[in-house]
């Protein structure tokens, strides 16, 4: 013991330290990578795009990439109403599922009721439903309802489809949670909704807010049912926006840069969203932690 | 606190009630009869336009130019996110709207003969326009493409032709000087091998010698052996396998394939090594030149001349129209609109050579000549429009040959599958597939 | 609790009596069933219906119920096991790469002291997952090109690594792994959230108990970390048995080439259903729900056999 010096120690603690944030941030940079890329290449004068081997990084930065690409946008279709469209669209459906699983994630793992494990294999089996062969009934249900066309033809459908892994993720937090504290509140004389209310609610907020952001990504970015769906601007959502920005075998005038500047374009909604729901991210993730 | 809960969950069933509830739309519903139709087209034309199409071409400036001529009609563009390869997407909501005999564009811009109106007329989802558009407007279509909007099924015409592009051998004249010492375009199959070989010995990995998409029917083997065969489709519209032209094809392609970019199996993957400055020669069509003038390749040293000869001249080309949807709410307005909005000289002029794009229409092509609008690449590509074999647009071109000739061609360059297998394999299964379509 | 059990009362009637008693639950479920019933289960009845039916979107003249034939056709389809390999192929890459990477990751950024230094790197690892898919299948598909994608250009020119492939996804034997690839780096960061949070679930007590115990890190890790993330092993397992089904990686990026190479299970469903011949939607629906069916009885299966082991 006396033969390691205190000086000794604390080298090899920083040099530890030191190894272990270099991993974390090489994670980081190869996680990054590719978006960093993309920036490089939409950011990019063209004369610096089409040349072998291309540079990773530019030499000179340019906007004019950024402006051909709003030109050709505002020629196709209203953005401001597209944005509007998916924020309602997404907003909406991760609010019916995080309620509508919250709920049912409760019921499943803590209450007992016949039925329960068949009815939640029923919706677990949805995880693997594939939508694509279920539109044409789909189509014909909301088309009866008069749904062609509106926002809510699009919620609805969407918060189904979204309900099975927020579901199972749902009652695994719930069952994560010990026995005991249930068996402790029910002593106390709490009934079923107080004990959901006040006691096992608070404790799984951190997975209520996974369960949005899982719902949330696919939400924004899905196709079929919108395309399907929709055809007016009224009610389309800004995923088919950025199916508008693709290149087509036939046409010209779609350069490298352009393409990844409209990539780019299609990144910032999401990207605003996810940075601004960081806060609530972290926040849920921490409250979990504190509650334990 | 049971009762607020209980409350709560009632509530938010009863919301999502209100919700599906209140989602009626407000717009009165659309009359479901046109009414007895009037010599002058008027109303409301809902004009469904692929973006990709939106995004270079000023629609609003057509829809300007059309209402100058008839101002009664109220044109309103509607993009659709369609691409090529989202065609059976676009098809399934056709047909699922002619459920309910609706539409959701009274005219539709975009379609290619041999993509979306194969399966949509199958269906009986499109009007055929024979006898909507006047006679003498028909004759005016070049021959070649006259055949190619016909559905081959019933002998029709479903598409209303409008830009059509046109395959021919794109070079760099200084990359050819350099390896072969002149600037020259090699004119036959036999001139191109032998000057991939020169620029392989002048410029080793750095530049490859011959691009085309060689796994794509249309784009490799059909206009290829167009070349060599004047029988390139049987009775049915089936690709001719049994003529010896297709065994020489595939041979050529083997022999072809070592000078292609790697990347030549994705779509328009020589097209980008083109732009990039790391290929001498490629097929393609017209956009392809554009494309790299745009990539800032030097403008003068982008050429394009007429399509490589082997036994005889021909090329293949394609041509993007409009069709009209059973259920469209307005078909007088369509029609006029075709007629005037897409055939107005403006229209015309957009085509060359801003977006290089040929309107295949002999007297549209004769007044750009007469102007001095008409550009350099365009006369040779024109002469073979009248005497080639267009594709067919029929059901099985995308959903049966395309596929199996990609996977088959994959096995013979990528796993030396031999031609020989090759050619068995394509027909057997060819066979099958067709017979199981009918 | 106990004067419930009466003798005289016949099956039924306690079954009513069990339900009357479980009217909590069932009013707890009820949104989420309102949702699935109408807008999922409804339409899901159809495309099994559809399995017994001769429905060819392009020939409806040939609607026909033909009983039991597609699932005999099904069961006799070669596709059927040579496509379902590759998938299992993806899967057994992908799911252990990403699994691990992961819990490494997770592991690693739980023990990082500061809560902001923390955030910023869960923030970046996250990153990629939020992206839309669509796009990004597009942007590695110039990542991946040979002549001058960046993936190229990086490894041999500026990293000088001796790289035995250079064709990425334009050669059968490296087009799967180049899809592997993207998806691990697409979606690692929701499998390590999902880490993150079983790691944060775990009391603080335990692991300095354990300490207090003379544990090392590893045995830390081993005895006390490891079992209590089960739960979240079997989220992610059940998560993970969607790739299964993959469709939409080879569909845009691939086209299920070169030579089928990457034709999963899923995309040659796809593509019987919505490219091939006639649309084949009933034979389509079959190998679909065929999946589903499978899928399902391992999650439950794989689930049986975790609680048992948890217990």
């Amino acid at each position: 013991m006396a033969t390691i010096s205190k000086t000794q120690i604390r080298a090899s603690v920083l040099t530890r330290q030191i190894i272990f944030y270099a991993v974390l941030v090489l994670g980081a940079f190869l996680s990054l990578a590719p978006f960093l890329w993309l920036m490089g290449v939409a950011f990019r004068p063209i004369e610096e795009a089409y040349v072998v081997p291309m540079n990773l990084i530019p030499r000179h930065l340019t906007m004019e990439n950024l402006q051909l690409v709003l030109d050709r946008f505002t020629r196709a279709t209203s953005l401001v109403m597209l944005y509007r469209n998916s924020v309602i669209i997404t907003g909406m459906t991760v609010f019916f599922v995080v309620t509508c699983t919250t709920l049912s994630g409760f019921a499943f793992s803590r209450l007992k009721f016949p039925g329960r494990d068949v009815i939640f294999w029923l919706v677990t089996i949805g995880m693997w439903m594939p939508l694509s062969t279920a539109l044409p009934a789909l189509y014909q249900m909301l088309s009866g309802f008069d749904l062609i066309d509106t926002l809510p033809g699009l919620i609805l459908p969407y918060t189904g489809w979204h309900l099975a892994l927020g579901n199972f993720i749902m009652r695994s937090a719930f069952s994560a949670i010990p026995k005991d504290l249930e068996d402790a509140a029910t002593i106390d004389g709490a009934g079923t909704f107080r004990l959901f209310r006040e006691i096992m609610f608070p404790l799984v907020s951190s997975s209520l807010v996974t369960v949005a952001i899982f719902t949330f990504v696919p939400v924004w970015g899905e196709y079929l049912l919108a395309f399907t769906f929709t055809s007016k601007v009224d009610a389309m959502p800004i995923s088919i926006g950025i199916r508008l920005l693709n290149p087509g075998a036939g046409t010209g005038e779609w350069t490298f840069p352009v393409a990844a500047t409209a990539t780019l374009i299609s990144f910032i909604p999401p990207m605003l969203i996810y940075f601004g729901l960081q806060k609530w991210f972290t926040k849920g993730l921490m409250e979990g932690a504190l509650k334990f | 606190m049971r009762k607020s809960m209980f409350i709560t969950v009632v509530l938010l069933v009863i919301a999502s009630l209100i919700l599906v509830a209140c989602a009626t739309p407000a717009a009165a519903p659309a009359p479901t009869s046109a009414p007895a139709a009037p010599k002058a087209a008027s109303g409301k034309l809902r004009l469904g336009v692929y973006g990709q199409y939106l995004q270079q071409i000023e629609f609003k400036d057509i829809v300007t130019a059309y209402n100058k001529q008839n101002p009664n009609v109220q044109v309103e563009i509607i993009a659709i996110p369609g691409e090529e390869q989202a065609w059976n997407v676009i098809a399934q909501k056709i047909q699922l709207e002619a459920q309910q005999k609706k539409a959701s564009w009274d005219v539709l811009l975009g379609p290619t003969p041999f993509i979306e109106p194969g399966a949509l007329a199958k269906l009986g989802l499109v009007d055929p326009l024979d006898t909507l558009i006047p006679k003498s407007v028909w004759d005016d279509v070049y021959g070649g493409v006259l055949k190619e909007v016909k559905y081959t099924g019933d002998g029709k015409i479903y598409t209303f032709p409008w830009w059509s592009d046109v395959f021919g051998l794109i070079y760099r004249p200084s990359m050819l000087k350099e390896a072969t010492g002149s600037e020259n375009p090699p004119t036959n199959w036999d001139e191109i091998l032998a000057a991939n070989v020169k620029i392989k010995s002048k410029y080793g990995d750095k530049v490859y010698g011959f691009g085309m998409d060689w796994n794509w029917l249309h784009r490799s083997m059909l206009p290829i052996m167009g070349t060599m065969t004047d029988k390139l489709f049987t009775a049915d519209g089936v690709i001719n396998l049994d003529d010896p032209a297709a065994k020489k094809t595939l041979e050529l392609m083997q022999k072809l394939y070592p000078s292609l970019p790697p990347s030549s199996a994705e779509a328009l993957g020589s097209a980008k090594a083109f732009q990039s400055g790391a290929l001498a020669m490629e097929i393609y069509w017209q956009a392809q030149v554009l494309r790299a003038i745009q990539a800032k390749q030097p403008e003068a040293d982008v050429k394009m001349v007429g399509f490589p000869k082997g036994t005889r001249s021909s090329t293949l080309f394609w041509t993007l129209g409009a069709m009209i949807p059973k259920y469209s709410e307005n078909k007088e307005a369509a029609v006029d609109f075709m007629l005037k909005g897409m055939l107005d000289p403006l229209a015309v002029e957009m085509s060359q050579p801003g977006n290089y794009k040929i309107v295949p229409f002999k007297s549209a092509q004769k007044k750009l000549q007469d102007s001095g609008k008409q550009t350099p690449w365009a006369p040779p590509l024109l002469a073979l429009l009248d005497t080639s074999e267009p594709i067919p647009s029929n059901q099985y071109f995308l959903t049966v040959e395309q596929p199996i000739y990609k996977e088959e061609i994959e096995k013979m360059i990528l796993q030396n599958q031999s031609v020989d297998a090759t050619l068995k394999n394509m027909k057997e299964r060819i066979a099958k597939g067709v017979a199981e379509v009918k | 609790m106990r004067i419930s059990a009466q003798r005289p009362s016949s099956k039924p009637l306690d079954l009513l009596r069990a339900i009357w008693r479980g009217k909590a639950g069932y009013l707890f479920i009820l949104p989420l069933l309102f949702f699935y019933t109408v807008f999922v289960l409804y339409p899901s009845a159809r495309t099994i219906w559809m399995m017994f039916m001769r429905y060819e979107f392009l020939r409806p003249d040939r609607l026909q119920f033909i009983g039991l034939a597609n699932i005999i056709e099904w069961a006799q389809d070669p596709r059927v096991w040579e496509t379902f390999g590759v998938a299992l192929k993806f899967t057994l890459m992908y799911v252990p790469a990403s699994t691990l990477i992961a819990l490494i990751v997770a592991i690693l950024l739980d023990r990082v002291r500061r809560p902001s230094v923390a955030s910023v790197f869960r923030t970046l690892y996250y990153f990629p997952v939020v992206l839309p898919a669509g796009m990004l299948y597009i942007a590695w598909q110039w990542i991946f090109d040979p002549t001058w994608g960046p993936l190229n250009h990086m490894l041999i020119n500026v990293l000088h690594l001796p790289v035995p492939w250079t064709r990425w996804l334009g050669d059968p034997n490296t087009s799967l792994l180049s899809l592997v690839l993207m998806s691990v780096w697409r979606l690692m960061g929701a499998t390590m959230i999902l880490f993150l949070v079983g790691l944060n679930n775990i009391p603080q007590e335990l692991n300095e108990a354990a300490r207090i115990d003379g544990a090392n890190e590893w045995q830390l890790l081993r005895h006390v970390t490891l079992p209590l993330l089960a739960p979240i092993f079997l989220v992610i397992m059940v998560l993970r048995l969607q790739v299964l089904g993959l469709i939409a990686e080879p569909l845009f990026m691939t086209e299920g080439g070169p030579v089928r190479s990457t034709m999963t299970y899923g995309l040659q469903a796809y593509y019987i259903t919505f490219r091939d011949g006639n649309w084949r939607m009933g034979y389509g629906a079959t190998w679909f729900v065929m999946l589903s069916i499978f899928s399902t009885l391992v999650a439950f299966l794989g689930w049986r056999w975790f609680r048992n082991r948890i217990d």
